[in-house]
């Protein structure tokens, strides 16, 4: 998986930055803790997700696609949350024909990452 | 030594393979003012609730290894001294799983991701609903009352939970006490120590409050404490056969005059037959009754207690207790400075002329 390749710039909309604001109780600081801690876990459970990939094991893939799910949904970033349970629910079956969603679900999160990134650099 | 944590509201253990939300979670509660303490597994999560001193525990459905849902049901399959609220938390799309979950025991259930105001309000509810568990307050309030017709022994109950503690800490260190003992142990043996003389209430004034010597058909009638204590604690077991902490009160009430030899009162049990919680109250109730002042006789030094508890190793005492006793010397002696009242130079002639004691110590 290569995150640094996307074309696309990273849209503000995939994170829906009011709910995630509410859920920590409208405090900047608690908000960039909880991005920032997601960056990292985001990172490793990537890789993690590409190695079971690499490896069609398909129950392995989807425990992980499960954990992404909710820490996406942790963060308010719902529209790749969504795309993410598609993922596991395939996964949850047969893991073999996984190339388009994988794909579409590696430049999403190469965008989310950036997007997080920008947020990041701009609270310092 | 098992330290345990006495505050009025125990941190909330949180529990998530998720960094991402488990690490959201702790922060927003943390600056909600509510504690909280962190597992990352199911099976850390059951390590540290036998551990330590949880009441809510706020758990991911979905995890590796022990799931939430595996997490409760072995918390419920094996219950605790204190009931554990337990909360599973779950994504949306899982809402048709919700019957798994209560049947599995929790007592509510959180959809992720999770809404602050929410999870405040649940909070709250579910801190409502342990502190209703006032059991520990009411159980020391009854011993207080027992006690309250015995007064000379002043802070007696205090410090028997405190050497009992010390005991069951110890001997949980030890390979042969490992699968019996555990922090619940403790726990349960610090609270319910002090119903050990709750038989008292039944016992007449003119025998209770003799300040001399009693007669052997006083001490006869004296002895009947164990087994009123005991009859007591069963009855209210009846009305809560689950209650795990009153078998334990019972088992204590009328055990802890058994001696190690079969000797004792009021079954001569012997050994390993008596309850292991007895055999640890038995020298603690001892080395109180030989290190303050009674009716019958003044304060011995701890060097002429620690002494006659030697004395009664292996036919008194179980040897391991005794053990477990010279170990935490040092401890039992600051306890009892903590706790005790004036210490007097004992007189060893009254002692030795009381029936009681010479049946066995203490009289109570």
């Amino acid at each position: 998986m290569n995150l640094q390749s996307s074309p696309k710039a990273p849209p503000s909309h995939m994170l829906d930055w009011e709910a995630l604001r509410h859920r920590c109780l409208g405090r900047d600081d608690l908000l960039n803790k909880a991005l920032a801690r997601f960056q990292v876990s985001f990172e490793r459970d990537l890789k993690e997700l590409e190695v079971a990939a690499d490896a069609r094991n398909c129950p392995e893939l989807a425990r992980i696609a499960h954990r992404i799910k909710g820490a996406l949904l942790t963060i308010s970033a719902n529209g790749l949350a969504s795309s993410v349970a598609e993922l596991e629910q395939i996964s949850a079956g047969d893991c073999a024909n996984l190339a388009d969603q994988l794909n579409e679900v590696r430049e999403d999160c190469d965008r989310l990452s950036q997007l997080i990134d920008q947020h990041l650099v701009g609270a310092d | 030594m098992i330290h345990e944590r006495r505050t009025p509201n125990a941190p909330i253990l949180l529990v998530d393979d998720d960094q991402a939300c488990l690490g959201l979670l702790s922060d927003v509660l943390e600056a909600m003012g509510i504690e909280t303490e962190t597992a990352r597994d199911g099976e850390e999560a059951l390590r540290m609730i036998y551990r330590g001193d949880y009441r809510i525990v706020l758990s991911d459905w979905q995890m590796p290894g022990m799931s939430g849902v595996d997490l409760c049901r072995r918390l419920r399959h094996r219950p605790l001294s204190e009931y554990i609220y337990f909360i599973l938390l779950t994504s949306l799309d899982r809402r048709d799983n919700l019957v798994t979950g209560l049947r599995a025991g929790a007592d509510d259930i959180i959809t992720k991701p999770f809404d602050p105001e929410e999870l405040h309000i649940r909070l709250r509810a579910a801190q409502r609903i342990v502190s209703l568990e006032s059991r520990n307050v009411i159980i020391f309030a009854l011993a207080k009352l027992a006690e309250s017709r015995d007064p000379e022994t002043g802070a007696h109950l205090e410090r028997i939970r405190e050497y009992s503690r010390l005991l069951a800490s110890r001997l949980a260190d030890l390979p042969k006490y490992t699968e019996i003992i555990d922090p619940d142990f403790v726990r349960t043996i610090y609270s319910t120590s002090p119903l050990h003389d709750i038989g008292k209430v039944g016992i007449p004034d003119h025998v209770l409050l003799k300040p001399g010597a009693l007669t052997p058909d006083e001490f006869e009638i004296m002895k009947q404490h164990a087994i009123i204590g005991s009859n007591t604690l069963d009855a209210a077991l009846r009305e809560q056969p689950d209650a795990e902490y009153l078998r334990f009160a019972r088992d204590i009430a009328s055990s802890h005059h058994e001696k190690f030899d079969g000797s004792g009162y009021p079954f001569g049990l012997a050994g390993d037959e008596i309850p292991l919680c007895g055999r640890i109250v038995a020298l603690a109730d001892v080395y109180d009754a030989l290190t303050t002042v009674r009716v019958y006789k003044d304060a011995f030094s701890h060097e002429k207690a620690r002494g006659i508890i030697l004395e009664g190793r292996g036919n008194h005492f179980d040897p391991d207790v005794v053990d477990a006793f010279l170990y935490h010397e040092k401890d039992f002696i600051e306890i009892r400075r903590r706790l005790n009242e004036t210490i007097k130079p004992a007189d060893f002639t009254t002692l030795l002329t009381n029936p009681a004691i010479q049946a066995g110590l203490p009289t109570g």
